[in-house]
């Protein structure tokens, strides 16, 4: 009976660094869409210039609508998956919450017998 | 949250947790204060920036003699790895925005500073007063 618990206790605690990992994933995400957001906007704004694009050591010459391309992809690519990511973070906090009510119940039923 | 309903051992893990939140964005909050110095600085560098002649420097210890040939003409790096190449008018700008949004976020932030430090004093009240609570219930 307490094997079962222990196990569900571990359980539990896959399920909370998924989370955390997922949180983190997340975070990351944000960070760089906020980065291409401003990017895409500065490049909104330019209108005569020259556009390039940092390649390793070296700045190489791009069109601006090409540019302007490509970070919309970027961002588009981005949202999608912090749409995905934020799907898996619901999912696991719901089980999160079921597996704490699980261990609850667990403990009670564990609680008068044992100690 | 109901902190009254909180035990003193539970109040002081609020108070930790609030404590690093607070760490935390007064970090973030210097991050940014030093980011806008910089574009500062730029700003001004920008302005100075005429045909005289400099110095350029090869390696860290070796300059060599130059010219501007156009003071007119900057690449600003606008993020992701993308430059553009701007005019000082445009260069000064950009500067500008940057400053701008920056000063933005720090506001937000010590706005939000301030609440945790007022969350903070008030937990730390509640615990006072617990603690005088539980010392006096023993005599």
């Amino acid at each position: 009976m307490a094997q079962a618990l222990g196990k569900e206790v571990s359980d539990l605690r896959k399920i909370q660094k998924e989370l955390a990992r997922i949180e983190s994933m997340i975070q990351d995400y944000v960070l760089k869409k906020h980065e291409n957001e401003m990017v895409r906007d500065e490049l909104q704004i330019v209108t005569d210039g020259n556009v390039y694009k940092l390649i390793g050591p070296a700045l190489i010459p791009q069109k601006l609508d090409e540019a302007r391309g490509n970070v919309d992809k970027r961002l588009e690519f981005i949202n999608k998956e912090i749409t995905r990511l934020d799907k898996l973070k619901a999912d696991f906090l719901k089980k999160n919450e079921e597996k704490q009510e699980k261990i609850m119940k667990m403990q009670k039923d564990l609680g008068p017998r044992g100690k | 949250m109901e902190l009254e309903s909180l035990n003193p051992q539970q109040l002081s893990i609020v108070k930790e947790q609030l404590d690093e939140e607070v760490e935390g964005l007064t970090n973030s909050f210097a991050n940014l204060r030093h980011a806008v110095t910089k574009y500062k600085a730029s700003k001004i560098a920008l302005e100075n920036i005429d045909q005289r002649e400099i110095l350029v420097p090869l390696t860290a210890s070796l300059y060599v003699p130059g010219r501007i040939i156009n003071p007119n003409q900057f690449m600003v790096e606008i993020g992701t790895g993308y430059y553009v190449e701007k005019t000082r008018v445009q260069s000064s700008e950009f500067c500008t925005r940057k400053m701008n949004m920056l000063m933005e976020n720090m506001d937000k932030i010590s706005k939000m500073i301030n609440q945790k430090k007022r969350y903070l004093d008030l937990v730390q009240e509640i615990m006072r007063k617990k603690i005088q609570e539980f010392q006096a219930s023993q005599h």
